[in-house]
């Protein structure tokens, strides 16, 4: 049982957890509708970010199963203060293992390995509507700093 | 006759009739003004009285919103009507109960609330009824919470009673044992969900257990149950706590398993003879569906099963919610309780396979009959015995002295509607 850095050879895994992931918050607001590709993107992307040195990807595994996955990236944020900041930018926990404290421990070790790399501030984005997630992050010591609202425009036609 | 022909003879199938003596006009100023205003001062004073001083102690309503009616679907609350209309009969008839069919237009769990809570102060119960799940869950949970008097879904808590009534007693005859059993729960609607639920409180293995639906066995990490866990939380706390074995495949789930409790689409055909050959030894097959069921009792035999239940009554061992919902609302109205627990749910079940038991169970006979009567006052004792040990009674009497007021209230509604019958309408 560990959280580990994940590797090229879970590639699979991810791409597996992180499409359930986009699937579901394409269930809260059909402006977050899912490409029917959306496993391959997934795929495209987490083999060439597995590389990269500004994205953090984590797993936690037991007896051999990925059971959650998270991945983090360093951005800069140069009109504020801290400029570094770590960016939750996909996180799933296989319902077998949702509420378990399993998400809270994995919070908390990145929470720790961002210490060590002189990062102090966390963020993380999800639906408005995934109340459930807006609960975890508030429970672990997260506050609501931004909103973002969007609408669908029709480019250059004027609404009547 | 034809049905439409006899309720327009009869103009639907209930009424209210005045129970009290009428001998002349001077009756009048008791049973109404200006007497009645100190029946409602008393009230006034202690609103428990109105359990003693009006007909709230045997009066619920029969709550649909007409979203599943039958097999019939969303029909609507006029034409759940009829539907619960005769639901409302059968409660007088087999457990004594003033059942007022309500069909309602209400369109989420708030309109239920707010229809239920602004009724509560003239009833003494609720039996919601036909409505679509997971809507019916959600209701089920708030008006329990919500209300001061018992609530109970019978699509859930009634056929679930029912089913596990009829699995103790397959399991004895079975020599099998509940702790280490395999059980495969056909269908995950109102029913079979409940059905898990009253399962695990008898002591049946959760994690041995696994739910099918249309997409196959329900387990932990199907890719659907995301969504599950924000449209049907009942079924997600199912998904990730039943089936432990991992199976994916129908023919996996039904491998090795137990018994079988189907209670999904009518058949015959939706279970395949070689799923219940893959069963265990003495498999126990429930095939609920009506009018026919999942796979037909000759068929099921066939195959290898040891006990075959249905729903129906031209076969052996019916399993039929009318078995339950007549005593336990019997029990919950005799001790004024203010709920119906689920581990209620559970005594009306041990109660109904007790019966058949003392009777002398066979394959063909693992639960009581619809025409052996006496086994709702049964029922009704060991529900309000329980409403009375957890607390919710408000009459507190002792098991026989709720046995008998069940005996006689219910045997006082059979000989009422026999005179009504010999009067003719």
């Amino acid at each position: 049982m560990a959280i580990r850095r994940a590797t090229p050879s879970d590639l699979e895994t991810l791409t597996e957890l992180f499409s359930r992931m986009y699937m579901l918050n394409s269930e809260f607001d059909p402006l977050l509708k899912v490409p029917d590709d959306i496993k391959e993107r997934v795929r495209d992307v987490m083999a060439k970010e597995l590389e990269n040195k500004s994205k953090l990807i984590y797993v936690y595994e037991e007896s051999g199963y990925i059971y959650a996955a998270i991945k983090i990236s360093l951005d800069d944020r140069i009109f504020y203060e801290p400029n570094k900041v770590a960016r939750i930018e996909e996180f799933y926990v296989r319902p077998s293992r949702r509420r378990s404290g399993l998400g809270r421990l994995i919070i908390k070790y990145v929470e720790e390995e961002l210490g060590k790399m002189g990062i102090t501030m966390l963020v993380a984005r999800f639906p408005s509507k995934n109340l459930i997630a807006s609960s975890f992050y508030t429970k672990n010591g997260f506050r609501e700093i931004h909103s973002e609202y969007a609408k669908m425009i029709s480019a250059g036609v004027e609404e009547q | 006759m034809d049905p439409i022909e006899f309720s327009r003879k009869y103009g639907g199938k209930i009424q209210i009739e005045p129970k009290v003596p009428i001998r002349s006009y001077d009756d009048f100023a008791v049973i109404y003004t200006p007497g009645v205003a100190k029946v409602s001062e008393a009230i006034s004073a202690n609103k428990d009285l109105s359990f003693e001083l009006t007909s709230r102690w045997n009066t619920i309503v029969v709550l649909t919103n007409g979203t599943r009616v039958l097999g019939l679907g969303n029909i609507g609350p006029e034409a759940a009507l009829p539907v619960m209309e005769g639901k409302a009969l059968l409660f007088k008839y087999l457990g004594g109960v003033d059942a007022f069919p309500l069909p309602v237009r209400a369109k989420d769990v708030n309109d239920f609330k707010a229809i239920a809570k602004a009724i509560e102060p003239a009833i003494g119960g609720i039996n919601l009824e036909d409505t679509e799940s997971p809507l019916c869950f959600e209701v089920l949970e708030e008006l329990r919470k919500e209300l001061e008097i018992p609530v109970w879904h019978d699509d859930q808590l009634g056929t679930a009673a029912a089913s596990l009534a009829g699995l103790i007693n397959a399991f004895k005859l079975a020599e099998k044992d509940i702790k280490t059993a395999k059980v495969v729960l056909f269908g995950a609607g109102a029913a079979n969900i409940a059905t898990a639920k009253l399962l695990e409180i008898y002591g049946f293995d959760k994690s041995k257990i696994i739910l099918i639906d249309s997409k196959g066995p329900l387990y932990a990490d199907r890719s659907d149950v995301d969504k599950l866990m924000f449209t049907n939380k009942w079924k997600y706390e199912l998904a990730v706590t039943t089936n432990k074995e991992g199976a994916t495949t129908v023919e996996k789930a039904f491998e090795g398993a137990d018994a079988v409790v189907a209670a999904s689409t009518p058949g015959p055909g939706v279970i395949k003879p070689e799923w219940i050959s893959k069963m265990a030894s003495r498999a126990i097959v429930f095939a609920l569906a009506n009018p026919d069921p999942e796979i037909m009792p000759e068929e099921a035999y066939q195959a290898g099963a040891f006990i075959v239940a249905t729903g129906r009554s031209d076969f052996p061992n019916q399993i039929n919610n009318s078995l339950v919902f007549p005593g336990v609302f019997r029990g919950v109205l005799d001790s004024r309780s203010k709920h119906i627990s689920d581990t209620m749910a559970v005594e009306a079940a041990k109660a109904l396979a007790a019966y058949a038991e003392r009777k002398g169970l066979r394959r063909d006979y693992i639960a009581p009959r619809m025409d052996e009567w006496e086994v709702f006052y049964y029922v009704a004792a060991a529900v309000a015995t329980k409403a009375k040990e957890e607390g919710y009674a408000r009459l507190r009497l002792s098991y026989d002295e709720y046995l008998d007021l069940a005996k006689k209230r219910i045997l006082k509604a059979r000989s009422e509607i026999k005179a009504v019958t010999e009067i003719g309408y």
